[in-house]
């Protein structure tokens, strides 16, 4: 159904220019809109001042001699699958030096097994990494921890050296701050950063996305 | 070939090149902006698919609600797709429609790049796009796709440098790296579209001399087929047509015998055939010479085609025999018009020989009451024509005529009766070699007297035998001097006396020929009288043979309305007012009844075809 066009088979110059400027608004909307969606994948979630130390009352013990890597996690966040794959990367990198815990949320009134998601088995799958449940996010809250994916990194005398999100954006794997300030913190003892954003869901449901 | 036209056909060529070009390009570029469109619907709803399996919601604690991936996929994705799909369907092929498929298709690239959690597969949404948008075999489309991708990165780049480069400084140039990779693909598809219009040129150049070559081939074939045409037509017409009187020859009389008998039989309708034979054909080539013999032939052809109907077909049988088919005819229609070409022919004075008279005989056969096929009634209307001969020539004849079945009766008689026509004929040549006038008034005489004979429905044989005596009843003036035949006055008592011995003369030259010697009687009595005062014995009423009285008669009637040296022809009605006022005296009653009866019948005719 081809619109208007003149005596020549060109279409007329008003309805070029018409549909020249629609063009120019869609183009402006659609830039817009992946502009705020990018907005909100760099938005990082909420982070609490973390525990200096390992929590003494956290029923989890650091490993003796070895660096000990705490990850608290939503069992559905789809962002937190990024975080997991960076994990694999850093374990597979500090191996011989590295411990991990993944600490995966499970609420109160939860159904047995809500926490075991695909999530989970990605974590159980990686070596050297002991996965366990966090009921109620009592872990979570020993830790400080209020965004899925937020990572603590502890040296053998349970010193924080690290605390952040191993990820660049909201679901997005790939070279980030966060991993790279623990493989310099592991392998040199200190990280220029101590801390980077963490990108996730609400691990507790204080901050509704 | 002159240069300057040579120049011309160059120019026309690559204007007809560009034209074809241009539309097939127009046609590459319809077509690829439906194939985007299919394409960008299905995108779109695979990034929905794709949301709702990788993302389908956020959590907060236990609470969660739809993730903003679906609602991007749902709502951005469908802003994406709609312009470029509108445009797609409503202006398909426009220069704006296929830029604006390009911008589109690299912001789906990006969205979809984000929502598939930037992995690095989705990038060669990107890479896979660009080569889609090569099919428009238009650069500038993959320039568009390019720089929306750049402006992506560069933005992006500027904006939130983590989500690119992983790190939070940005560096002014570093997206044009990431850029680099498209235009990396880019010069490989620029280098492919400017190849393929190449091509594609080449194609069109060598459509559009094909075209020539094909337009110059049809024009040559319209040509010839023309000169094959107008070959053929001249080709059909020498096959269907007699080179001498233009009439149809017998291949094409055949041929339309074959049509009208098949429409006849489908319509249940009859037609009629007319067989035509010049009388003493030969005699009138023999004496003019052929030139003159071709050339009655065509004259003869001329006349009798002015007797015929519209509908009605002439053609040359062979020799002097002409055959006129006439459609949805019936018998007496079909006599009719051959009495209408006897009349006619023997009225006409034919240019050859200086106006000499000829008459024809013809037969009328009828199918299918006649014949049931074409051979049949052929057959049919000759042997009706070759009656009409040898009932005494100028005359027509129907194959149903009574007389013809008492000629048939007599078939064992027919070569005694041929050898009488042929002395009969011979003798008439000698009348003929003596005196022009005497030999032409003694076949209008015989054919007359014929006549007289048929209104008098007398039989066949004697019938005969009065046309006989009529053709030989002046036999004996071969013996009578020039001088006193060809005398312009009065003749002298003696010279009376020896013309009075031209009857006597005549009936003993025939009594010595056995075939003929049934004649003599007659040929004797001729100038007998009714009241018993003529020559040479004084003979009266009934004891004056009846073929003499015939004779007589026409004889008088011929004399009469012939113009003589001394005297000029009296019109027909002249002659018959003489006629009855000498019946009782010297002319039988009885024969005049005949006469008067043919002659009326004839009149009354004459008025019915006037009237038709």
């Amino acid at each position: 159904m081809p619109l208007s066009r003149n005596v020549n088979g060109s279409e007329d110059y008003p309805l070029r220019a018409f549909s020249l400027i629609i063009g120019l608004l869609w183009l402006c909307a659609a830039s817009l809109g992946l502009g705020k969606i990018w907005q909100y994948e760099v938005r990082p979630g909420k982070t609490l001042p973390p525990a200096r130390r390992w929590p003494a009352a956290s029923e989890v013990a650091p490993l003796p001699g070895c660096y000990t890597l705490v990850m608290l996690a939503h069992p559905k966040c789809p962002c937190t699958g990024a975080s997991l794959t960076e994990l694999a990367r850093l374990m597979a990198r500090c191996r011989s030096s590295l411990s991990a815990y993944v600490l995966f949320y499970k609420p109160l009134d939860a159904p047995a097994d809500w926490e075991k998601t695909a999530r989970y088995s990605q974590a159980a799958a990686i070596p050297g990494v002991r996965v366990l449940t966090d009921e109620n996010g009592r872990e979570a809250k020993r830790f400080h921890a209020a965004t899925s994916g937020q990572t603590f990194l502890y040296d053998p005398e349970g010193r924080l050296l690290f605390s952040g999100g191993i990820t660049f954006a909201r679901g997005h794997a790939g070279d980030n701050a966060g991993s790279d300030a623990i493989s310099e913190a592991i392998n040199q003892g200190r990280a220029k950063r101590a801390a980077t954003p963490v990108f996730g869901c609400s691990l507790l449901g204080a901050e509704p996305k | 070939m002159l240069p300057g036209s040579s120049n011309a056909s160059e120019k026309s060529l690559i204007a007809r090149e560009q034209t074809l070009c241009k539309a097939y390009q127009q046609r590459v570029f319809q077509q690829t902006d439906r194939m985007f469109a299919c394409l960008m619907v299905f995108q779109w709803l695979a990034a929905v698919a794709a949301a709702l399996w990788l993302s389908p919601k956020t959590w907060a604690g236990p609470v969660s609600q739809t993730h903003l991936h679906v609602w991007s996929a749902l709502f951005l994705g469908g802003l994406i797709t709609f312009y470029p799909v509108f445009l797609a369907l409503t202006r398909p092929g426009a220069t704006l429609t296929r830029h604006t498929i390009a911008a589109g298709q690299l912001l789906m690239s990006a969205l979809l790049i984000h929502l598939m959690g930037g992995r690095i597969e989705t990038h060669f949404h990107v890479f896979g796009s660009l080569a889609f948008l090569a099919f428009y075999r238009d650069w500038k489309v993959i320039l568009t796709g390019t720089l929306v991708t750049a402006a992506d990165h560069a933005l992006r780049g500027f904006l939130w440098p983590l989500s690119i480069y992983g790190v939070q400084s940005h560096e002014t140039w570093r997206w044009l790296e990431h850029a680099g990779w498209v235009v990396f693909e880019d010069v490989f598809l620029m280098i492919s579209c400017q190849s393929s219009l190449r091509e594609l040129r080449g194609i069109c150049y060598r459509d559009a001399s094909l075209e020539e070559s094909n337009r110059e081939l049809e024009q040559k074939v319209e040509k010839r087929t023309a000169a094959l045409q107008e070959a053929n037509a001249r080709l059909e017409a020498l096959a269907t047509t007699d080179p001498l009187t233009g009439l149809q020859n017998p291949r094409a009389i055949v041929a339309a015998l074959d049509q009208e008998l098949e429409r006849s039989q489908r319509y249940g309708r009859s037609c009629a055939l007319l067989f035509l034979d010049i009388d003493h054909f030969k005699a009138l080539n023999d004496g003019f010479g052929h030139a003159a013999g071709d050339s009655a032939l065509h004259e003869f052809g001329n006349v009798t085609r002015q007797c015929l109907r519209g509908i009605d077909t002439l053609g040359r049988w062979g020799g002097e025999e002409f055959v006129a088919l006439l459609p949805e005819t019936d018998e007496a229609t079909a006599l009719e018009i051959a009495e209408r070409v006897r009349a006619a022919v023997a009225a006409h004075s034919f240019s050859a020989g200086g106006g000499a008279y000829v008459t024809c005989s013809l037969g009328v056969a009828v199918y299918p009451d006649d014949a049931d096929s074409l051979s049949e009634l052929v057959e049919a209307a000759d042997k009706a024509m070759y009656a009409a001969k040898r009932l005494g020539r100028n005359q027509a004849r129907s194959i149903n005529d009574p007389l013809l079945q008492t000629l048939d009766s007599e078939t064992e008689s027919s070569r005694e009766e041929l050898a009488l026509q042929g002395a009969a004929d011979a003798l008439a040549r000698l009348v003929e070699a003596r005196d022009a006038y005497t030999s032409e008034h003694t076949e209008g005489v015989g054919a007359f007297a014929v006549r007289i004979a048929q209104a008098l429905e007398l039989d066949a044989p004697q019938i005969r035998l009065i046309g006989l005596v009529g053709k030989l009843h002046d036999i004996g003036k071969v013996a009578i001097p020039d001088a006193i035949l060809q005398k312009p006055g009065s003749l002298t008592e003696e010279e009376w006396v020896l013309m009075r011995t031209h009857p006597i003369i005549g009936a003993d030259v025939v009594s010595r020929i056995p075939a003929l010697r049934i004649a003599a009687p007659g040929i004797r009595g001729h100038h007998e009288r009714w009241d018993g005062k003529g020559y040479p014995d004084g003979l009266a009423g009934a004891a004056i043979p009846l073929a003499a009285r015939i004779v007589t008669v026409a004889d008088s009637y011929n004399a009469m309305t012939t113009d003589r040296p001394y005297r000029r022809a009296r019109s027909a009605e002249e002659a018959l007012e003489e006629l009855r006022r000498c019946t009782g005296a010297q002319f039988d009653p009885t024969v005049m009844d005949a006469l008067e009866r043919m002659i009326s019948e004839d009149a009354a005719r004459s008025v019915y075809r006037k009237a038709a």
